[in-house]
């Protein structure tokens, strides 16, 4: 098991390089000059000088690639060109909404998707099997901004339940923090929710057309724990994988859904600062989801291991 | 005879598909005895595994499959049980063993944690005598090393091993009777007469009923007392194992025997085959369903069809020719 | 359990005779092709997505013919105007004809998902084969799409935007970067098992040439999947581009594309409804359809799966 999970975590290494090159070259391989973009229109030869000089940009593009890796690997993700602020302490101060955000969405996806999807499995056919297809085929159809914009429409505008932009932090009270955030966590989640529930369905169905839930029933076994643990740990495995997808999409899909409910997190800041060309902060904040997303593919794996005894060995 | 467990009355099974229902087994009748082996053989698709699959109800009664006729298990009939009351029943006192160990364990348990479920269903016993027991039948079922067996999954385990780890399974709870299907199918030639050696050791050491389901007649020849032989989902004759290898009155069945290689055969000499194959489900043969590949198939045969008739004191057969073959022997 | 196509084909008694084995196979061809035929018709499913998927592109297409107004057109008198018999679905804080640039929005938001869809076809496939082809052309070119793969589509296609500059054409550069790694995966994966087969090998016993066995044996056996993930590429393509035009980020500004009205929308939204509902309902929709026909071409192609 040990040895398992050390390969897992090596295995991790080559990947997050590419990551770093693949995010280093985007930036970096822009046909024009970052600086000049950066600063607009109305820069001077000098000031443009300057910058590149302080980003580095007059250096050969290896050693500049070089430079950044080292400085991030400190904690240095580089300075804000907007506003002379540490790119760090920007991501800092932006992270707690973003954070309270994904987990609000994906408790809400996960507390209604999975039952909803093994109750679609084991009466197939049945209307709440049909409702159940029919919710995960709107939740791919409808992106995030989409609902986010007809629920702010039905539950802001006309029904007057929900604010429809505002964020209240945890420090203003839990009920108050949870209102200002349960439209955009739904908004966030129900595609999620939607993938949960094909999912969990789909493995579900798989798992209960099998030999060894026969044999099990077969054995006597009764139905809540021919459910609940002979099927469910097999589906588990299942589970884990859209969780992980889930985790990373309730984070990438921050940016627009903060954005469109005013919510101050890392999407937010994220979008501002395309209008603004503020490179480093896109680029770090992408580079973060990213070795974040790897992170969590690397703990799926690993927790694969754990459910499903076959793959330790492989 | 010895005791009668098992009586299967008329016993229809039909599935719920796309195009309406579809009769899978129509009208059988048998008896199981206590200590006996009873072999059903077949071409695959003639209904032997729905058979024990329905005798056992394991099949989806809401969605797939409609039941009807009797089984009666020591008088009681099994589909007047609820299925709370049939989860009594199955594995404690009919059990089950299925021709493919690896998909029929469940993979992400030890097998002794497979075994001791089965104890801790049906009897009252605590966690720690369950693993003894389960440990006990891990070494009656002849695999060494039980102890160190117990907390491997299945996929540790080789072919042989595994479907001797199903056979403890289904044999925890010393059930009355044994369903075997197809058992040794997927195994090796040599593995599989020694799971075959098995099954018959049990069998005399428990004293229960075992239903042997195979398309393997040697494998019957060798090892039951009792043989049904199975069309097209109905039973087209029964009888001692002497009776169906010795005299077998049905020409599909005299097909089967005349098809198993010989030993003591010409090299090049070409192997009897039963001409055409089963029809598809549904598109059942008007007449005698055997009656389109049947050689001797005549007018009466394409339009009537014949009943299992009792031909003598232990053999059973449906053919409208059969009384007429008897008499010559 | 109970499978149609597999049980619905009556085999006829084995025969000697080669001409009746080709009839055999012709007979079960044919069979085979009317149970996909059926299956894609009785699927209410496909056929709805295929309805949605063709009205939406005449819509485009004749949007010059059936809107009576200019989607640019500005009329300050009239802005912000509800539904009404002139302007179906109301006009915008400037007076345009939301109709208009709704169906106008159309054109915007196929164009670039059917580019992006061809074109992430194309060089997927292009890369998937020769990556399969190659131990070190698949070591480089897979490393780089793991790399790609896991930074999240529409962080990537935001980045890219920023750098490359809000255009329509970069839109679609960007989507293509983003889509082109899963596809290119699953190309190579299909063209692994391709080349696995028997008659590949006796291709290349043969003699025939690399290119060849390429383009001539295994491009063609690896398309069926292909075609369906287009579709679904299609289908996100048209949702990433609303997404990036909702931030700002996608096709500038005046161009009525669906997401640059959803965006104007969002501004007025406690006043004109209409002009989140009606843009919003059409990219829903039309993305519906999309995924409904890629459903359905896949039946259609393999009707086993599901």
């Amino acid at each position: 098991m040990i040895k398992f999970i050390g390969k897992r975590i090596l295995s991790v290494l080559p990947v997050l390089l590419v990551v770093s090159v693949v995010i280093f070259s985007l930036v970096h391989l822009v046909p024009g000059d970052p600086a000049a973009a950066m600063l607009g229109d109305l820069a001077t030869e000098q000031d443009i000088a300057a910058l590149r000089a302080r980003m580095g940009l007059d250096r050969p593009l290896a050693q500049q690639y070089f430079i950044w890796v080292g400085n991030l690997l400190r904690g240095d993700f580089g300075v804000s060109v907007v506003n002379n602020e540490t790119v760090a302490s920007m991501i800092f101060s932006h992270i707690k909404p973003t954070i309270s955000l994904a987990i609000y969405s994906l408790c809400i996806a996960a507390c209604i998707a999975v039952p909803m999807g093994m109750v679609a499995a084991r009466n197939k056919g049945s209307a709440a099997d049909h409702g159940v297809t029919a919710v995960s085929l709107a939740g791919i159809s409808l992106p995030s901004f989409l609902l986010g914009l007809f629920l702010m429409l039905l539950f802001g505008v006309k029904l007057r339940w929900f604010p429809v932009s505002g964020y209240k932090g945890l420090e203003e009270g839990l009920g108050a923090h949870l209102k200002s955030l349960t439209l955009p966590a739904v908004a966030l989640g129900f595609m999620n929710a939607a993938l949960m529930m094909r999912m969990t369905r789909a493995s579900m169905l798989e798992v209960l057309g099998s030999d060894y839930i026969k044999m099990a029933r077969a054995k006597g076994v009764r139905e809540f724990s021919l459910m609940a643990k002979h099927a469910f740990k097999n589906t588990l495995v299942t589970l884990i994988t859209v969780f992980g997808q889930s985790v990373i999409q309730a984070l990438s899909g921050a940016a627009v859904v903060e954005s469109m409910f005013a919510i101050p997190g890392l999407g937010q800041l994220m979008v501002n600062s395309i209008g603004r060309r503020d490179y480093y902060v896109i680029q770090t904040i992408v580079l973060l989801i990213a070795v974040f997303n790897v992170l969590v593919n690397m703990v799926v794996d690993i927790l694969y291991g754990c459910v499903d005894p076959r793959v330790r060995v492989n | 005879m010895a005791e009668r467990i098992l009586e299967v009355d008329n016993l229809c099974t039909q599935f719920k598909t796309e195009r309406g229902l579809l009769k899978a087994i129509d009208g059988v009748s048998f008896e199981v005895y206590r200590g006996e082996m009873l072999g059903i053989v077949g071409e695959s698709g003639c209904g032997k595994s729905v058979t024990s699959q329905s005798i056992l109800r394991l099949y989806d009664e809401k969605n797939l499959a409609v039941y009807s006729g009797q089984v009666r298990f020591e008088g009681q009939n099994l589909f007047d049980l609820s299925q709370k009351e049939m989860q009594k029943i199955r594995g404690a006192r009919i059990s089950m063993v299925f021709q493919d160990a690896l998909s029929s364990l469940n993979p992400v348990f030890t097998v002794g944690n497979q075994i001791m479920e089965a104890l801790m269903i049906h009897q009252n016993i605590s966690k720690k005598d369950a693993r003894e027991k389960a440990v006990k039948m891990l070494g009656m079922v002849g695999i060494p090393d039980p102890e160190g067996r117990f907390f491997q999954y299945p996929f540790e385990l080789s072919g042989g091993m595994r479907q001797r780890v199903m056979i403890a399974v289904a044999l925890a709870c010393r059930p009355d009777i044994l369903i075997a299907d197809e058992p040794t199918t997927a195994l090796d030639v040599t593995i599989q007469a020694q799971i075959m050696d098995l099954m018959v050791e049990m069998n005399r050491k428990l004293d229960m009923g075992v239903m042997l389901i195979t398309h393997d007649l040697a494998v019957v020849a060798e090892t039951c007392h009792r043989v049904l032989v199975m069309y097209l989902g109905q039973i087209v004759e029964e009888g001692l194992v002497e009776d169906i290898f010795d005299r077998p009155l049905h020409p599909y069945t005299k097909g089967l025997i005349a098809s198993i290689p010989k030993l003591d055969s010409q090299k090049g000499e070409k192997l009897h085959q039963i001409k055409g194959t089963v029809p598809v489900l549904g598109k059942v043969p008007e007449g005698c369903r055997f009656a389109p590949r049947c050689p001797y198939a005549g007018a009466e045969c394409r339009t009537k069809a014949p009943e299992l008739k009792k031909v003598n004191e232990s053999q059973k057969v449906r053919c409208h020719l059969a009384d007429r073959r008897a008499d010559r022997g | 359990m109970m499978r149609e196509g597999a049980i619905s084909v009556e085999l006829p008694y084995v025969s000697e005779g080669m001409d009746e084995m080709e009839q055999l196979r012709r007979s079960l061809e044919k069979e085979q092709r009317g149970i996909r035929i059926r299956r894609f018709t009785k699927n209410r499913g496909s056929v709805f997505g295929l309805t949605v998927v063709t009205v939406m592109v005449m819509l485009a297409v004749l949007a010059p013919v059936i809107c009576r107004y200019d989607p640019l057109a500005l009329d300050t008198v009239n802005r912000l105007q509800g539904s009404s018999p002139e302007h179906w679905f109301g006009t915008d804080s400037m007076g345009r004809d939301v109709f208009a640039r709704v169906l106008y929005g159309a054109r915007i938001s196929l164009t670039v998902g059917f580019l992006v869809g061809i074109t992430t076809g194309f060089l997927g496939v292009l890369i998937g084969l020769y990556a399969s082809a190659n131990k070190v052309a698949d070591n480089i070119l897979m490393r780089i799409c793991d790399g790609l793969k896991a930074i999240p589509s529409t962080l990537l296609a935001i980045t890219l935007m920023t750098v490359l500059g809000a255009d329509i054409k970069n839109v679609v550069i960007s989507l293509v970067v983003v889509s082109v790694p899963g596809m290119a995966r699953l190309a190579r994966g299909q063209a692994m098992v391709v080349r696995e087969q028997t008659y590949i090998e006796s291709m290349k016993c043969l003699g025939a040439g690399k290119t060849r066995i390429l383009w001539k044996h295994i491009a063609p056996n690896i398309i069926s999947p292909v075609i369906v993930q287009v579709t679904f590429v299609f289908a996100s393509a048209i949702i990433t581009e609303a997404a990036l035009s909702f931030l700002g980020a996608g096709v500038p500004a005046p161009a009525p594309s669906w997401g640059n009205i959803l965006n104007e929308g969002k501004g007025v939204i406690y006043t004109a409804w209409w002009l989140v509902l009606y843009p919003g309902a059409f990219t829903a929709l039309t993305v519906l359809g999309l995924n409904l026909l890629g459903d359905g071409i896949r039946d259609f192609i393999d009707p086993m799966s599901n």
